[in-house]
């Protein structure tokens, strides 16, 4: 009746690390953001794949939980991009290394 | 629902091929509906030379638009401008889907139900397809590489999602009055107790203003106006490729009043006539109403359809959810 | 024999778009991953949502699937392309010159990651994981994640509310802090070509 629990962490699995790999080769903080955002969709889906496993909706109650965080931090993410394209920086996560400036 | 219903594909395919093809139908004969009453309401008559009382006009139109050259814009995403009024006409299509319009009938061992699909997330689902609807607007003005577009694009989007949270906040009332958030559900509590356009009156007040901005309705169309930015994301559209971007607008607009319809005016209920008439005469009461606001009311600026929609229409929509959600509890 | 056929067939039908939509998944992932213009990351981010929510609904998670694309599709990627859009800038070019040794090291270092857990799953796989549970028509229902958040998870409902409220108040803040910043530097011209 359809692939099994296995079949979806892999697939999780294989999503997270794909947006490992976003976060840590790109340099636009645009596509960072976007790849962060692909990490915590694998890990939603491992949620909701084990609250199937077991039968118990609380995956769901948590994978709403980290939904509403990833909404959170993609707000702050972006004002901060916005921030820094404001004062005329460059959007290149390499070159932002100072604390200051 | 408490029975379980025997509908096999061969009743469901037709059926939904059926409701497809009839939304489409309205949609064409609700232009020259509109037209022929924005005319009536400006003292003049309206299309009258296409057939009887216009009435070959909405074809006339399609083949006009049809024949018009398709032109793409040079520098334009091809892919992305082809597809942007598709996905806005497909979301609009597919949320009609969950919209109950009649009861269920049975024949012999068979039941036909007066709905396409119902599903228990059924206004969540509409709200998720509105959502997914604004991509086409976005892609549309961003791909056509024009600074008219992006404009137009960003302000349309920027106003639909802001009116999206309060559309949602006055279905909550409903929802809370009503337990489900099955449209099939609301609709029959409704027929069995009050149509909730009594007690929630101010749901329905909320509902129908941010509807009307919703679906960039005078008004509210502040986004596709000639004047102020040529014509906003539809500006390097043209010919059927803007006709696709009309119809999308024109079904958002019967599908939001069907939603009105099931959610505040008791769906299909009614005395005597069958149910999908009862409906077709509450859905054409409340179009009526959309056309009768666009002939009346003067357009907003941009800045006050912003601040009305975040400092009026929210608030509002959030006190209605909180007394009902208060004296629902109260009374139980 | 009729509800074998039946069977079998609403099994392939569910293997098909399964199917169908991992491999979308793993396709939009890469997308997101490999294009230089933002915006095409932003729309395959988009289509990796969709898939996302067909196999939410696969696995019976109807509210999570709805709640995914009205939220996640439907607000937070718009948010992105707003933002893209003003100030994506039109290409990053990844991948000019000799690949950096950081850029080896992480791919190397998530293919591992990702063999690891492979390797993990399909060893309990064969040594069994347990089957899945009998679940009633009630799980992943609005009434159940209703209750749920209300009753067993009233303190995360709460603490949700707050971040929400927290991550507007800083929005607003990042913006209109912006916002003074740059009217500051347009005042003072004359300090700066003196100083």
């Amino acid at each position: 009746m359809g692939p099994g629990i296995g079949a979806y962490l892999v697939l999780s699995v294989l999503l997270f690390a794909t947006g490992t790999v976003g976060v840590l080769i790109r340099r636009n903080p645009l596509i960072v953001l976007l790849s962060l955002e692909l990490m915590l969709n694998a890990a939603n889906l491992a949620l909701i794949g084990f609250a199937r496993q077991h039968g118990n909706s609380d995956g769901h109650i948590f994978a709403l939980t980290v939904m509403v965080v990833a909404a959170a931090e993609a707000v702050v993410g972006l004002g901060l991009i916005v921030a820094m394209s404001r004062r005329k920086l460059k959007l290149d996560v390499d070159q932002m290394k100072q604390l200051r400036g | 629902m408490s029975q379980t219903i025997n509908q096999p594909w061969w009743i469901d395919l037709p059926k939904a091929f059926l409701i497809v093809n009839l939304v489409l139908l309205l949609f064409a004969y609700l232009t020259w509906t509109e037209r022929k009453l924005l005319a009536r309401m400006q003292l003049r008559y309206g299309p009258n030379r296409v057939g009887p009382f216009g009435l070959l006009q909405p074809i006339a139109d399609l083949v006009k638009l049809i024949r018009k050259e398709s032109f793409l814009p040079l520098t334009g995403v091809d892919l992305l401008i082809v597809m942007a009024p598709v996905v806005a006409g497909f979301t609009a299509l597919a949320s009609f889907s969950v919209i109950p319009w009649g009861p269920i009938w049975t024949i012999g061992d068979y039941h036909i139900t007066g709905w396409v699909t119902d599903v228990s997330i059924g206004v969540i689902l509409i709200f998720a397809l509105g959502s997914l609807g604004i991509y086409g607007f976005i892609v549309g003005g961003w791909a056509s590489d024009s600074k008219y577009s992006l404009l137009g694009s960003m302000r349309t989007c920027a106003q639909m999602v802001s009116y999206e949270v309060s559309l949602a906040l006055a279905v909550l009332g409903v929802v809370i009055m009503s337990g489900s958030l099955s449209l099939v559900d609301i609709a029959v509590k409704q027929q069995e107790t009050i149509w909730f356009a009594g007690p929630q009156f101010v749901g329905l007040l909320v509902f129908f203003v941010a509807g009307v901005a919703e679906t960039n309705r005078p008004p509210f169309d502040l986004p596709e106006a000639e004047s102020e930015l040529v014509a906003g994301y539809h500006t390097e559209y043209g010919g059927m490729r803007w006709g696709l971007f009309q119809t999308a607008e024109y079904i958002n607009m019967i599908t939001l009043s069907g939603l009105m319809v099931t959610l505040f005016f008791g769906g299909w209920g009614g005395p005597g006539l069958p149910g999908p008439l009862w409906f077709l005469i509450k859905l054409a009461a409340v179009i009526f109403a959309f056309m009768w606001i666009r002939a009346t009311l003067p357009r907003l600026r941009y800045d006050q359809l912003m601040r009305f929609g975040w400092k009026v229409l929210l608030p509002v929509a959030t006190l209605n959810a909180l007394v009902t959600a208060i004296i629902v509890v109260a009374v139980d | 024999m009729t509800v074998l056929l039946a069977s079998t067939a609403g099994n392939v039908l569910v293997w098909i778009i399964w199917v169908g939509a991992a491999l979308a998944l793993l396709a939009s992932a890469l997308a997101v991953v490999l294009f230089s213009n933002p915006f095409y990351s932003a729309l395959a981010l988009m289509a990796n949502l969709g898939s996302l929510a067909v196999l939410y609904l696969l696995i019976s998670a109807e509210f999570v699937a709805a709640a995914q694309v009205l939220v996640y599709a439907g607000a937070i990627v718009v948010l992105f392309l707003f933002v893209i859009a003003y100030l994506g800038g039109r290409a990053d070019a990844p991948w000019t010159g000799v690949p950096k040794f950081s850029s080896v090291a992480a791919v190397v270092a998530s293919v591992a990651i990702a063999v690891e857990v492979i390797v993990a799953v399909v060893v309990s796989w064969t040594g069994g994981l347990p089957n899945a549970a009998e679940i009633t028509a009630a799980f992943g229902s609005p009434r159940e994640i209703g209750r749920l958040f209300l009753a067993d998870h009233l303190l995360a409902f709460e603490v949700t509310s707050i971040i929400l409220f927290v991550a507007a108040v800083g929005g607003a803040v990042l913006g209109g802090a912006a916002r003074r910043a740059e009217k500051a530097e347009a005042q003072t011209p004359s300090e700066e070509e003196n100083g």
